[in-house]
């Protein structure tokens, strides 16, 4: 019997189907919850004004991507159980983030980017660097996106990487142009839900189908290093995952504008919530691989066992469920990288650089101008299907994750001066990125972090700054 | 030094039930902030 699954799960059709009934879901919704958003601040920022329930499920959905559906389970199957849990980890971020979420939106309760934070606080040559970083890592993952999604819709239902890809990003922008944030938010509700409950099952069935004992001794007999609590590179792998998550939300506008955008007292709880119940997601997930052995799967290539056991599992239902969730999970980044980033893009390149004196009419406009070039520019450099530039995500690990400290000191120490933020951000990146090519991926974003802490602690102790933080409130608020 | 299988079913267990019990959390949470005025 040929166990190897190479073919798609589904049919076209049935794919399109799904495709239509969701994005006319998304679009919809989009409209609806957008049409009354007139102020400026109620399509960046959703009004201020996102409550406990919309913050915590759109800080679960934006963090659970099509990564985290498709590569816990492939981890799972290269790393085994260190694999599942070192995924889980990248919890950790969106937890250590409830502090600073509430610090920020103390400091700044007026602020609109992440990059208004690094201007004001460090001046004009550290916002140019730390523009360039976040830019670069926003790029990356906007493209890295858009790039899964045609992949994953071509795997699962055959239809070509082109349309796919096309649709998914179509999808996303136009409802996040109809909507701005508050349809990002909204949508990302629902997202979260279809995520939860479709992973769910899927592990549901795995263990009632196969059950603990059968897995677990199907493991133990082919592939026993899966198993091992002690598997060296799991372990490195571990530490690093956690760094690099740490250092996308610490420094990536999608996590500031929410900061922002959070009512008054919820951002620490909603994301230390969304955190805590992000956790087991990963394990989840990458527990359906485990299942490889016990049904005696060839896995072709390593990113689509979770479908290949899906289907396995529970047949057409299963495939049709996988579909669905990683077509939440990608809507769900997708559409807060968008908005994220045109807001970075509006607020610290048109209006920052370009156009100062721009009136609120202008920046609406703007803001939906650069949405939509934002999704062009992506469809574009995805067209190709060039797997280098889907590759760019992982360099940006040293990048972001030299500016943790930059960014964590800058809110709780005064005494950090702008020179040694830029220098750590400068020199964080040089180490995280020769590391990256002189060792492995799996060190990059720890070197780069090691180095940025090192910079900014000397630094501050050599040089101390005196930053008076009313400058933050009292700048930002003229603004608005 | 391997995981046992009792260990994994807990892990995987917990795991599941906190994933089960999301959707309910936040669909009481919806509730709670749409009553007091508070969704958005």
């Amino acid at each position: 019997m040929d166990n190897t699954v190479n073919s798609a799960m589904l049919d076209p059709a049935t794919g399109w189907s799904i495709l239509a009934l969701f994005s006319l879901v998304w679009i919809f919704l989009g409209w609806f919850w957008g049409r009354k958003a007139r102020a400026l601040d109620d399509f960046m920022l959703a009004g201020r004004n996102v409550g406990m329930a919309l913050g915590v499920a759109t800080a679960m959905a934006t963090w659970v991507t099509s990564n985290t559906t498709m590569a816990a389970p492939q981890l799972a199957l290269q790393l085994g159980i260190w694999g599942m849990v070192g995924y889980s980890l990248g919890s950790v971020g969106l937890m250590l983030f409830a502090p600073l979420a509430r610090r920020i939106r103390h400091l700044m309760p007026f602020g609109y980017t992440s990059g208004d934070f690094v201007r004001l606080r460090y001046g004009k040559t550290a916002w140019r660097v730390f523009l360039l970083i976040s830019l670069f890592y926003a790029f990356g993952w906007l493209i890295s996106l858009g790039m899964a999604g045609g992949v994953l819709i071509h795997a699962l239902t055959g239809i070509p990487y082109q349309y796919g890809m096309t649709v998914i990003l179509s999808i996303c922008v136009l409802y996040t142009l109809l909507g701005g944030l508050r349809a990002v938010i909204g949508t990302d509700f629902i997202q979260t839900i279809i995520i939860l409950l479709g992973i769910g099952m899927l592990c549901w069935l795995a263990i009632t189908r196969l059950g603990f004992d059968d897995i677990h001794s199907a493991v133990a007999e082919s592939r026993p290093e899966l198993l091992n609590l002690l598997m060296p590179a799991a372990i490195m792998f571990l530490f690093n995952n956690l760094l690099f998550g740490v250092g996308e939300i610490f420094h990536s506008n999608v996590w500031w504008s929410r900061a922002f955008a959070f009512r008054k007292g919820v951002g620490f709880s909603a994301y230390l919530t969304a955190g805590a119940m992000w956790i087991p997601i990963p394990i989840v997930a990458g527990f359906v691989a485990l299942a490889v052995p016990a049904l005696g799967l060839n896995v072709p290539a390593a990113d689509m066992v979770g479908p290949m056991v899906a289907a396995r599992l529970s047949g057409a239902l299963g495939a049709v469920v996988v579909f669905i969730v990683v077509f939440s999970a990608l809507a769900s980044s997708l559409d807060s990288l968008l908005a994220a980033t045109a807001d970075l893009i509006l607020q610290d390149i048109y209006r920052g650089h370009l156009r100062p004196a721009a009136g609120e009419n202008e920046l609406r406009v703007a803001a939906k101008l650069i949405i939509l070039g934002l999704g062009l520019g992506a469809w574009l450099l995805c067209l190709p299907r060039l797997t280098t530039l889907a590759e760019l995500l992982y360099f940006t690990g040293a990048f972001v994750s030299s500016t943790i400290w930059p960014i964590a000191a800058g809110l709780y120490w005064r005494r950090t001066n702008a020179a040694g933020a830029t220098l750590a951000m400068l020199l964080g990146t040089g180490v995280g990125l020769y590391s990256y090519f002189a060792i492995g991926f799996y060190v990059a974003a720890l070197s780069g972090a090691a180095v940025s802490m090192l910079t900014v602690i000397i630094t501050t102790w050599l040089r101390p700054a005196d930053f008076n933080w009313q400058t933050l409130r009292a700048e930002t608020e003229a603004v608005a | 030094m391997i995981l046992s299988s009792d260990l994994l079913a807990i892990l995987v267990t917990a795991a599941l039930a906190v994933v089960t019990l999301s959707p309910l959390v936040l669909l009481g949470l919806l509730a709670k902030d749409w009553k007091s005025g508070k969704l958005w």
